[in-house]
């Protein structure tokens, strides 16, 4: 019907409860509906290996693929673009689910539906073609993940930070529709190869007053500056192996710009540009100072998830390949290591029960295995050089410093320091202090959730000391989108 | 006599800026999904005219397509947003936003 990877995700998703209900029969729901979504996600990254090898290699390629030619809406674009970010959805949502076995007691058939749900609607929004189905599978995406956030319905917090983002997010949906509808306007087709072809809209008055809803729809999910308040809450109340999907979602608001922004308005990035750059400091600002004085580590690293998405929306305000091809890198590190980082978190907090840093000093006494791993991470947002993030935020500063934008990417720097210094704090209380009451009497983390966290520090670990194959797929992964600008 | 476009554009943003001052100002949880919904409704009106005016006398079947697409979508999102707020209800007793208060710090 679809692409091959979509219809395998779609067959996946609803198939789910009937597996549950099946598992219910046996009196084993978990495992099997674990086992379950595990092996549908893994069977969908040998798929992207194999079927879609192409577009894992150094030739730019694309195919578009269309069930309805004729109304030219239900198109796909398979890209190296599209199959670089779908990668690492694939992995983080392997990841979660190996963690989340242990994590799970009640209800797991609704909450691998609803992950699989959310995993497949990211990969159908990088695969979209035209505005439709982009639409179509931004509001799956955003429907789990709003009903993920309200997942432990029994906590008043879970509620309140569901209801939040919902509001929010469907605002700037909705704000994203109405810019939808103006392009269609002025234009009469929503086809984003159709779009990038026509060109010469600045004539239009309300060109202006769309490039700016787009700005505010799709940098609301990016966690953009003024809009940004969402995340925290909704970080803290979801549960652990949810916020390992932290670093991808941000990514949709990110992909959401890059295709409309640079497909569409490639010949008016002096507006957009400017109005990206400053929001984007901005961001960083606020996401490090905030994540500098949190003592809730959940708290704390999602302001971090915030400052690294300014660091990803600098990346595409420099405009250049490079700097594209530097945000999409750092995509993929910030996802990685946040889903390690936070899938760390989640197995410490699954046996101590408290979220507070002064709390949790001293445990790597009691968990060396899940503190060893967790520090890897640490080390890697801190930006230190074996691990990947160093790679990514150099590009990026490269990039800006290459553009004519030094003074930017020297603030950059700054906000890298601030990043240090509050993964440093984390890395004390975990490694240096004393024991407390609470650390001291905890078992090592289950065995399904170290599995999970060393996957993704392997996978660091590899990006960290041998970075140039993923260096050059980010780099003709930009080259589809910045073929047009400047 | 036909009614210019500019006059359905300028009602539906009037329309949008009426369901963004609901969602600043109105303190009942069910009123800013109803908000949304408002919003909803301006982007809907905005297709419906601009697929009319496209071609004379022929609409454009694509923005029919997605305007339904978005009936639809929209549901959805208000279902879910009824639950939520059923389940706030449950744990504060209140439907007033203002009173959601426990994740500030």
């Amino acid at each position: 019907m679809f692409t091959l990877l979509l219809d395998l995700l779609i067959v996946i998703l609803i198939t789910i409860p009937l597996m549950g209900l099946l598992g219910k029969r046996f009196g084993k729901e978990k495992e099997i509906t674990s086992t379950y979504t595990a092996l549908g996600l893994l069977s969908a990254i040998l798929i992207v290996m194999f079927y879609y090898s192409s577009f894992l290699s150094y030739v730019r390629t694309s195919i578009v693929v269309s069930s309805f030619p004729s109304l030219e809406a239900a198109y796909f674009e398979v890209s190296n673009a599209s199959m670089f970010m779908i990668l690492l959805f694939l992995i983080i949502g392997v990841t979660t689910t190996v963690f989340s076995y242990s994590e799970r007691s009640s209800n797991s058939t609704g909450f691998y539906t609803i992950l699989t749900a959310l995993i497949t609607g990211l990969v159908g929004l990088t695969l979209s073609g035209d505005l439709i189905t982009l639409f179509l599978f931004w509001e799956i995406m955003c429907l789990s993940s709003y009903s993920l956030v309200a997942f432990r319905k029994q906590s008043a917090e879970s509620i309140e930070a569901s209801y939040k983002y919902l509001i929010m997010s469907g605002a700037g949906t909705i704000t994203i529709l109405f810019a939808l509808s103006l392009i269609y306007g002025m234009t009469g087709t929503l086809n984003l190869a159709n779009l990038s072809s026509i060109g010469g809209l600045n004539a239009n008055p309300f060109f202006s007053i769309t490039i700016v809803m787009l700005l505010v729809g799709f940098g609301l999910q990016a966690a953009m500056f003024p809009f940004h308040t969402w995340l925290p809450d909704a970080h803290v109340a979801a549960p652990s192996s949810v916020n390992a999907l932290s670093g991808v979602v941000v990514v949709a608001g990110i992909l959401g710009l890059l295709k409309t922004l640079f497909l569409i308005f490639p010949s008016s990035y002096a507006i957009w540009g400017t109005i990206l750059l400053v929001f984007s400091i901005l961001t960083m600002f606020i996401g490090n100072l905030s994540a500098l004085l949190q003592d809730d580590i959940k708290r704390l690293l999602a302001y971090s998830t915030i400052a690294n998405s300014g660091y990803i929306l600098f990346g595409l305000a420099i405009g250049t390949e490079n700097g594209i091809a530097g945000s999409l890198f750092h995509t993929l590190n910030h996802g990685i290591v946040k889903a390690l980082l936070f899938l760390c978190v989640g197995s410490i907090i699954h046996r101590t029960k408290t979220r507070s840093l002064k709390a949790l000093s001293g445990i790597r006494h009691s968990m060396p295995f899940t503190s060893a791993i967790l520090l890897i991470g640490l080390m890697s947002l801190a930006s230190i050089p074996p691990f990947n993030i160093f790679w990514s935020e150099l590009m990026i500063i490269n990039a800006g410093i290459m553009a004519g934008k030094g003074i930017f990417s020297f603030i950059m720097t700054i906000n890298m320091i601030l990043s240090a210094g509050y993964c440093l704090r984390i890395i004390q209380a975990v490694a240096i202090k004393p024991t407390t009451a609470i650390t001291k009497n905890v078992s090592e983390a289950p065995r399904t959730m170290l599995i999970a966290t060393s996957i993704l520090m392997i996978i660091s670990i590899i990006i960290g000391i041998y970075p140039s194959p993923f260096l050059n797929l980010s780099q003709i992964a930009a080259s589809t989108f910045s073929k047009i600008i400047l | 006599m036909v009614i210019p476009i500019s006059y359905y554009v300028t009602c539906s943003v009037i329309l949008f800026f009426i369901g963004i001052y609901c969602l600043i100002f109105k303190r009942n949880m069910i009123r800013l999904l109803m908000g949304l919904e408002i919003m909803l409704n301006a982007v809907n009106l905005n297709f419906i005219v601009f697929s009319a005016y496209g071609v004379e006398g022929i609409p454009h079947p694509l923005a029919h397509l997605f305007s339904i697409i978005i009936l639809g979508v929209g549901g959805t999102t208000i279902a879910l947003g009824l639950v939520i707020t059923l389940y706030a209800y449950r744990h504060y007793g209140t439907l007033n936003v203002r009173k959601l208060k426990r994740l500030r710090h």
